[in-house]
């Protein structure tokens, strides 16, 4: 690997697509995530009678594990998402970017 | 010794189970309670004897075969890049499903309720963060630890040595916590005395990581977290069964049968204050994103897209199991809350608060089934002591040694000697420091790991991989506040200065100091950077062009080895 290789890649408008595919898809994933988690937490810091709620009213079990069974499931299905749609992509960006500048 | 004293005896003595859960959920530390006492050494459990057996005689010719193969530095911190990302997301899986998830959580579960359930989600949703933002450029521009990527643009003669001896506090720390507990665990499972518990589990992680390296040590981690998944489902299945598989009957007979009654359904039994929720979510965020154990299980895939997959197949898995263990916390409640076989006159629990799972299991499943899971716990922690142990020698002779000391001219061989001798150094340090706290609280020192690997470590990697205007005098600053700011917050909190001193009221509230120290850090990472001036500090801003295309495209990353 060289310094030219380098600086041919960071000129190269193919890089700067892939560089902000990655970047737009990282905000917009850690983003999601980091809210799921901040909901979560506040609701459980500040609103406990939420977390506290049945749904049916005669439910033994609250909201709070429902919530708590959502943040799993979300979770998994947001990194199913990144790894199999979005980073297949972006592996798809990679590949003919270095395709192409490879001697 | 009558009965009813031998019981309290041990009672009172799994309290100490704290430290196990606190290693990888510390929230459960501050439910576990104080650690103290002695455990009386208990009958030869024989099935749960010979199905250890069986997994230690497979383990050690994992061993056997994987030193063949070990021949590099390379195959030795990484299994030269060359395990599956299946195979790899699963030994990650067990790295993360120690014998706190099994026996912590549920047991936070059954005495606290919903509260409990916090850290199953603070836990779980860092994962994703660590997928998003770090597993892919780690890989790209990393070789064997963390410190690679913080030191890639910055001054390594000066990030590296400060940067591993936080790693090695977070380290050394769990494997204390870690050996401590597990002694106890032992003894009580399996009727071995503690001393020689601890000696055997020292000793054979030495003998895993010395010999096999990661590819062995990811072998033990990979059929660990197999037979895991394998017996929390068995219970799922059994309690199931149990209820007729209608799982509203599992929760409503909870709720009628637990003393807190619908309150056990309810937030604030453990997390009484807006700031305890917010610290330990903090705490469970950072903490995890900055674990240098489970980092370095990112760079023994081929490349960024493996590293990837992994983390995915690793948040599968423990996703699932997670769920399980929320099915299993209120099961338990359900089945053992109250009954006599598992609890003592006063109503204590026989075995202290953690053994919910293995009362439940016996209850479920008979002496077979709690031979099955008591065996899986031993060697659950056998792979997590290993899995931090060759994270340590890594740290040891690649990071100090090799790149501080000897300022990168040495021999692979010598660093490999190196890195063998720091292994059994670290089994001499286990077993020091694991006689040596046997009868003390060594909660503390589980949160301080925890709290110094979100304070000193992952705000360091996130600025260095993100943005351009970190330098290496604000790295050290960041490191260096986050790291002391964790220690002195914990020092002053409530589990050192009233568990320990026994003073009236801590100088600090939160048993957790990250709500405090994590911000620190980044402020101090970001003051010390934006103020360099300095010609080495313009030219590391620069530097991060080079940095980016490398972490984006991956081009320079060493061709894997196959395994």
């Amino acid at each position: 690997m060289t310094s030219n290789l380098i600086e041919r890649l960071q000129n190269d408008p193919d890089f700067h697509v892939l560089s902000r595919e990655r970047h737009k898809s990282r905000v917009f994933m850690a983003g999601a995530m980091i809210l799921v988690l901040a909901f979560y937490l506040i609701c459980w810091a500040y609103f406990p009678a939420l977390i506290n709620a049945r749904i049916p009213a005669q439910s033994s079990v609250s909201l709070g594990v429902w919530f708590t069974v959502a943040v799993v499931l979300i979770s998994i299905g947001l990194s199913g998402y990144y790894t199999l749609v979005v980073g297949r992509r972006h592996d798809q960006l990679n590949q003919k970017l270095l395709g192409e500048e490879r001697p | 010794m009558n009965a009813v004293n031998r019981r309290r005896l041990i009672s009172r003595s799994l309290a100490l189970w704290g430290l196990i859960p606190a290693a990888v959920a510390p929230g459960l530390a501050v439910a576990a309670g104080s650690v103290s006492g002695s455990v009386e050494t208990q009958p030869l459990n024989l099935s749960a004897i010979v199905i250890f057996l069986m997994f230690v005689v497979v383990t050690l010719g994992i061993t056997y075969w994987a030193a063949s193969r070990t021949r590099s530095r390379s195959d030795f911190y990484s299994a030269g890049g060359g395990i599956p990302a299946w195979q790899n997301g699963v030994a990650i899986s067990g790295d993360f499903l120690s014998a706190a998830t099994l026996l912590g959580i549920t047991s936070s579960i059954y005495s606290m309720g919903v509260d409990g359930l916090t850290i199953i989600a603070g836990t779980l949703g860092a994962w994703p963060i660590v997928l998003f933002l770090i597993a892919e450029r780690l890989r790209n521009l990393g070789r064997f630890t963390f410190i690679d990527v913080v030191s890639f643009r910055l001054s390594a003669k000066s990030i590296r040595p400060v940067a591993a001896v936080a790693s090695l506090f977070v380290l050394v720390f769990y494997l204390i916590a870690q050996l401590v507990g597990a002694g106890k665990l032992i003894q009580l499972l399996f009727g071995l005395d503690y001393i020689l518990a601890i000696v055997s589990v020292s000793l054979l992680m030495v003998f895993y990581v010395a010999f096999g390296g990661m590819l062995a040590a990811t072998w033990v981690q990979f059929i660990k977290a197999v037979l895991l998944v394998v017996g929390g489902t068995l219970m799922a299945l059994l309690l199931l069964n149990h209820f007729d598989f209608n799982m509203s009957r599992i929760f409503t007979r909870a709720t009628e049968i637990h003393p807190m009654k619908d309150g056990l359904m309810e937030a604030g039994a453990w997390l009484k204050s807006p700031g305890s929720v917010l610290s330990v979510g903090l705490t469970l965020l950072f903490g995890f994103i900055g674990l240098p154990h489970i980092l370095m299980r990112l760079f023994t895939v081929k490349d960024a897209a493996s590293s990837r997959k992994s983390a995915f197949y690793a948040i599968s898995i423990i996703g699932y199991f997670q769920l399980l263990i929320i099915l299993i916390g209120f099961g338990a409640v359900a089945l053992i809350m109250g009954n006599d076989t598992y609890h003592d006159a006063q109503g204590s629990m026989i075995g202290g608060g953690n053994m919910v799972v293995l009362h439940v299991t016996h209850y479920l499943g008979g002496d077979l089934l709690l031979g099955f899971i008591a065996a899986v716990t031993f060697a659950t922690i056998l792979a997590v002591v290993s899995g931090l142990t060759i994270s340590a020698a890594a740290t040891i002779a690649h990071d100090l040694y090799a790149e501080s000391i000897a300022k990168g001219k040495v021999s692979e061989q010598s660093e490999m000697l190196v890195s063998k001798m720091a292994v059994i150094g670290m089994g001499v340090i286990a077993i020091v420091f694991g006689i040596i706290f046997e009868h003390q609280n060594v909660v503390f020192i589980s949160n301080l790991a925890m709290a110094i690997a979100a304070s000193a470590n992952a705000p360091v990697l996130l600025m260095a991989m993100y943005w351009k205007g970190l330098t290496t005098r604000g790295a050290l600053a960041g490191i260096l506040v986050g790291l002391i700011s964790s220690v002195v917050f914990i020092l002053l909190g409530p589990q050192v200065m009233v568990d320990i001193m026994g003073m009236e009221a801590p100088l600090f509230p939160y048993a957790y100091p990250t709500v405090i120290s994590v911000p620190l850090a980044f402020a101090s990472l970001w003051y010390f950077s934006v103020t360099d001036v300095s010609v080495r500090g313009v030219k590391e801003k620069e530097a991060f062009n080079e940095q980016m295309v490398l972490s984006e495209t991956g081009i320079g990353v060493s061709e894997a080895v196959s395994h």
